[in-house]
């Protein structure tokens, strides 16, 4: 019995003492000796390429998560240098798989820049706008909302641009399933109408048409 | 007959704090053990956004910046991995800015005659994109030992530009930029919609 209990004290000192030392900061725990170091970029300058004028209202911005894969088969070359190569311990996929989380922001707006000289009639103190239809102007897949939730085997940075390039196909149709290009217009039009209605027009009207094409 | 008695009182006393003894040892490990889990539990992880968030903006992209970046880092700090692992990729990083519309009001808004005053809220940066098809790995040397870097570590390491780039962007001039073209813009619109004199000025 008091062999038990001993040990048992024992047992307790230990995990007492373990939990004491890995809570003080400066003491690095065990977990943390063998945790790999966070690979750090260096500081480097940006060169600025190109400064582009815009007009573009955007109305409606739709924040959305998206998922997208890829499943190539593994070419023989893969799969020897996997299973041949003494260093390495991988398993030997007969197929890779990539599937990707993607945050995404999507901005749905007008391209000012498409109005013409016909697009704005004014006759004493109303006005008549012809807007250029909402469009989805861009749609932002960033590295900092991309998470790779499964990489199954080598995956070069082509293939990985591929499937990104398919969570923005897939935001756009969300968009444009979802009525998005309607709301905008809305907007647009409401946005205007606060505008010219401020300027000193009475009567504001808003027509949605591409005026290049009358 | 009363000894006798008083004999097995004692051994059964006895016999209930032995009990009790093993019963310490058993449940204060047990007890030990659920408040260590406790301590260790990791917090609760934060909700997640709602997919498809819609948001309606009244915002006027009036300049454009395209910047470009390369992205440096070596692997060599781990103190057991055998080999290093460099890598170098560039990037390009596409940020736009303009003023935010839907904040005039008609107080910020002087009709005299043929002339009107606007004043309009300061240029803001709107975005910043960095464009998957803009995205080059241009050198990697990996060591024997290691392996290539991996999709999810290339995203960490251009995320960490992202940060940089969004720390520079003030830096760059772009809401200046963003707001002489909003004045052009806005004087040719008002123009066209009969005011023979527009002047656009800026809230401090």
């Amino acid at each position: 019995m008091r062999r038990v209990k001993n040990i048992m004290i024992i047992v307790l000192v230990l995990l007492a003492g373990w939990w004491v030392v890995s809570r003080l900061p400066s003491f690095p725990s065990l977990g943390n000796l063998f945790k790999p170091k966070k690979v750090a970029i260096d500081s480097t300058p940006v060169l600025l390429e190109e400064i582009k004028p815009l007009a573009q209202l955007v109305t409606i911005s739709a924040y959305d998560e998206l998922v997208a894969d890829s499943t190539v088969p593994t070419t023989i070359g893969e799969r020897l240098t996997s299973l041949l190569n003494p260093f390495k311990f991988d398993k030997v996929y007969t197929e890779k798989k990539l599937v990707v989380i993607g945050k995404s922001m999507a901005h749905v707006g007008i391209d000012l820049e498409k109005m013409t000289n016909r697009s704005i009639q004014v006759t004493g103190d109303s006005i008549h706008i012809y807007l250029p239809p909402a469009e989805v102007l861009d749609v932002i897949v960033n590295p900092s909302g991309t998470e790779i939730f499964l990489e199954q085997g080598h995956w070069d940075p082509a293939a990985v641009e591929a499937v990104k390039q398919k969570i923005q196909l897939l935001a756009v149709q969300r968009v444009k399933e979802r009525g998005l290009l309607q709301q905008s217009e809305a907007k647009a039009r409401s946005v205007f109408t606060q505008f010219f209605t401020a300027a000193g027009f009475k009567k504001v009207g808003i027509d949605f048409k591409d005026t290049r094409l009358m | 007959m009363m000894g006798e008695k008083s004999k097995r009182t004692i051994t059964v006393s006895s016999s209930l704090v032995q009990n009790k003894r093993y019963a310490y040892a058993i449940v204060w490990p047990f007890i030990f053990l659920i408040m260590l889990a406790l301590s260790c539990q990791q917090k609760k992880q934060p909700p997640i956004n709602p997919v498809l968030k819609v948001q309606e903006l009244g915002q006027l992209v009036t300049a454009q910046y395209t910047l470009s970046k390369i992205v440096k880092a070596s692997d060599d700090q781990t103190w057991y991995k055998i080999g290093d692992r460099k890598i170098i990729m560039s990037c390009e990083a596409s940020l736009k800015a303009g003023v935010d519309l839907q904040r005039i009001t008609a107080k910020d808004v002087t009709v005299k005659d043929s002339t009107i005053s606007l004043q309009l809220p300061p240029a803001q940066l709107f975005s910043v994109s960095i464009p998957p098809d803009r995205i080059q790995v241009r050198y990697s040397d990996v060591g024997l030992l290691r392996d290539a870097f991996s999709a999810a570590e290339r995203e960490q390491l251009l995320a960490q530009a992202e940060v940089q780039i969004r720390q520079l962007a003030d830096s760059l001039g772009i809401l200046q930029t963003a707001q002489t073209n909003a004045v052009v813009f806005l004087q040719s619109l008002l123009q066209q919609s009969g005011y023979k004199d527009v002047e656009v000025s800026f809230i401090k």
